[in-house]
């Protein structure tokens, strides 16, 4: 269990505010969610079409209102906000104020290198005389870019083998949970280093990181999504559905899918702090990002040797890995909180 | 709990042939790699030449034989069938060889050498022997107890067994040392804020273990590194900062476990994290149980309900993550053990990836992985004996 804990007393006072705001925030929130069918999923709840109270309410308004009153959970998402819009405005800016950070100028690398933080170059610059705060501006491009890739791959795959492994049962859901054993069965990070390492130096790069990433992580959010349609397929209304002849793809993505699938976000959600780790990592032990590309990881590595008197070249870095990643940790939990799914820690 | 054993035992065997073949799938057919670079290095060869190695290497044999062939190399009983064309009378030697191997000899037979590494064939009187843990002959199958053959590695030429077999012992002394402070640290912190709950100490075990699992590990290793190693070295005496290679190196005058501390504490500190929280969560869920209220109805100190009642259910998957974790450490160490130059096998693996030497890379992780899954099925059926539930006989489920 995290902090999510500390905020769950406080949601029993909340749902009065949330009712006062119904109205005003109608689906003021998460863009544009899977659809609802709202009647007929209030009706499972209570058996009876509330409908004036439910006007303009839906599961996403709901829980965009829970999520903004859990404070760090908030604070997760700003500095994520920050960080993507700097990182995809990054070329309007970044190369006027502080230099271009990915190539080496041979006319001022010497002479610029390793400088002290400055107004110029407020966190200094590295041993190439390319600024830091540039360079790390870049890097949340490359952690953005794989965290966000890898994990809509993951959960696309695992979307796809858990619906049809819950959906259908028998054979296929054995033959779909063998393979989920067999991915779960060792520590992922390791064959991404070893199809990394297999890969000619030349072909190393983003793209393989986020494949391999992506391609190694799905088998929870198989199972995850396999075990939320086991339990939203008992529902009456999708037994509804079927009786009035809907196809299975429909009871699927319109009755089925909408229900069950808060826990995969939530999930998703972490596990984009996983795959920044990951890509960190595999940079850091050179196989992931090449220069003159720029990752956090390979930083890191770069930095190493000049620890005693630059110590600021890993520091920073690594602190803005820590910052991503707990943002994605605590967004994670408060969606968690917001969309009431319970989860195994 | 047979039942669940079984089970067990046999849910391992599609994992491992599954793990297996992926392993077997990544060397040979990854798209964008060349499966010869494998056996003979990163060279650009013509492409006469190249089809010739191929050939000789037999990787135009069809996948499920080349399947197979791997499969043998990774095994410890090599068995070969000597049919007709092959004397059979004359192989057991049996003498002793000098290297205190035992020597089997096969006198210079008509047609192809048998193959396998496993009998010795004695061609122009020359013989060439093998050292393996055991042989004998019954009829005229012979079998033979050997490492698995992993291949040799490109600069060096040694068995890539024999290098990992030496890196092994330091991989696992990291990881007791990093399992010991998770089962002090995790499960201690993890009471200590299921008991004190929403106190200060809970309130900073919780953000600690937040921060502790975003951590990433090679940094943190970086960093108490050059604090404890180098800037705190007046106080410290220059104990902690390990030198490269630290065994018989003039450098290393501090006993070795001091060197063990760092690389230790950095390995140990996402899992700690993680197991503070499971004990946490598990405890105050046990706490809510009906028998603790009943052990505290009937007037028993809260200490005694802590340690007699709830403790031994909260304990269950702690112990099962602490288990499963160890497996991990026993494969994950490669960022550890390359921050802190330890030579185990991830540091072994990672200069291979430098050195772009690939028998060893593949090798290493081979190993690693099958290790890793014979250390959760060990752990898996050793939750039989330590949950009543399954010892008494449910299935677990």
């Amino acid at each position: 269990m995290t902090m999510a804990e500390h905020h769950k007393h406080d949601r029993h006072d909340e749902q009065s505010l949330v009712e006062q705001h119904a109205v005003r925030d109608s689906r003021a929130g998460l863009p544009a969610g899977p659809p609802i069918i709202e009647e007929l999923a209030h009706m499972h709840n209570d058996g009876v079409v509330a409908r004036d109270e439910t006007v303009g309410r839906t599961l996403w308004g709901d829980a965009w209102r829970r999520l903004r009153r859990n404070k760090l959970a908030l604070i997760a998402l700003i500095w994520l906000v920050v960080m993507v819009t700097a990182a995809i405005t990054a070329d309007l800016w970044v190369s006027k104020l502080f230099g271009d950070p990915a190539t080496i100028n041979s006319a001022t690398a010497m002479s610029n290198r390793l400088l002290d933080p400055s107004l110029a170059h407020p966190l200094g610059t590295d041993t190439m005389g390319r600024d830091m705060l540039g360079r790390l501006i870049y890097g949340a491009r490359a952690s953005l870019t794989v965290g966000l890739s890898a994990v809509v791959i993951s959960v696309a795959i695992g979307l796809l083998l858990g619906a049809l492994s819950g959906f259908y049962s028998g054979i296929t859901d054995s033959l779909i949970m063998r393979m989920t054993d067999i991915f779960l069965a060792f520590p992922y990070i390791l064959f991404c280093i070893l199809i990394l390492a297999m890969l000619p130096t030349s072909a190393r790069g983003i793209g393989p990181v986020i494949l391999s990433i992506g391609l190694l992580g799905w088998p929870s959010f198989a199972r995850l999504f396999r075990g939320s349609v086991l339990s939203v397929k008992e529902n009456d209304y999708v037994d509804a559905g079927r009786a009035i002849g809907a196809s299975d793809s429909r009871l699927m993505f319109r009755h089925i899918m909408p229900n069950a699938i808060a826990p995969v976000i939530v999930y998703a959600t972490m596990s984009i702090g996983g795959a920044i780790l990951t890509e960190a990592a595999l940079s850091f032990l050179g196989l992931g990002i090449q220069p003159p590309e720029i990752s956090w990881g390979r930083m890191i590595t770069d930095g190493q040797r000049l620890m005693d008197t630059n110590p600021g070249l890993v520091f920073w870095p690594g602190l803005m890995i820590i910052l991503t990643v707990v943002s994605f940790t605590l967004l994670g939990d408060g969606l968690r909180d917001a969309l009431d799914v319970k989860m195994k820690d | 709990m047979f039942q669940y054993i079984a089970r067990r035992v046999l849910q391992f065997i599609p994992v491992f042939f599954g793990v297996t073949l992926i392993l077997f799938l990544i060397a040979n057919y990854l798209p964008g790699a060349d499966p010869v670079q494998l056996k003979i290095g990163e060279k650009s060869l013509d492409p006469a030449r190249k089809a010739q190695i191929v050939h000789q290497l037999g990787l135009d044999r069809p996948w499920y034989t080349q399947y197979i062939d791997y499969l043998g190399s990774l095994s410890i009983v090599h068995a070969t069938y000597y049919d007709g064309s092959t004397p059979t009378t004359t192989t057991v030697d049996g003498s002793l060889a000098t290297d205190g191997s035992v020597a089997f000899v096969i006198p210079s037979v008509p047609g192809p050498v048998p193959n396998g590494p496993v009998f010795v064939h004695v061609s122009d009187s020359q013989t060439v022997t093998r050292g393996a843990w055991g042989r004998f002959a019954i009829g005229s199958l012979a079998i033979e107890f050997d490492k698995p053959d992993l291949g040799t590695s490109l600069a060096t030429g040694r068995p890539v067994i024999d290098i990992l077999g030496q890196a092994y012992p330091y991989t696992v002394e990291l990881a007791l040392a990093a399992i010991l402070l998770e089962i002090f640290f995790g499960i201690g912190a993890g009471i200590v804020s299921a008991v004190k709950q929403y106190s200060f100490w809970d309130i900073l075990v919780t953000l600690t273990s937040s921060v502790l699992v975003s951590l990433p590990v090679f940094w943190l290793g970086i960093m108490l590194q050059q604090v404890f190693g180098i800037w705190l070295k007046h106080i410290t005496g220059g104990a902690f900062y390990l030198p490269p290679l630290f065994d018989g190196s003039p450098d290393a005058k501090f006993p070795h476990f001091a060197y063990l501390i760092l690389p230790a504490i950095t390995l140990a500190s996402v899992s700690t994290a993680y197991a503070a929280r499971i004990m946490r969560s598990q405890l105050l869920e046990v706490n809510g149980a009906d028998y603790i209220r009943t052990a505290r109805a009937k007037g028993l100190s809260s200490t005694a309900v802590l340690w007699k009642h709830a403790m031994k259910n909260a304990m269950i998957p702690v112990v099962t993550f602490i288990g499963l974790d160890f497996g991990a450490m026993l494969a994950g160490a490669i960022l550890t053990e390359t921050v802190f130059n330890w030579p185990g096998i991830g540091w072994t693996i990672y200069k291979a990836i430098v050195g772009k030497d690939f028998p060893i890379v593949f090798g290493g992780v081979t190993v690693v992985l099958l290790v890793v899954m014979v250390v959760n099925l060990f752990v898996d059926v050793s939750y039989a004996f330590l949950d009543p539930r399954i010892r008494y006989g449910g299935t677990g489920e």
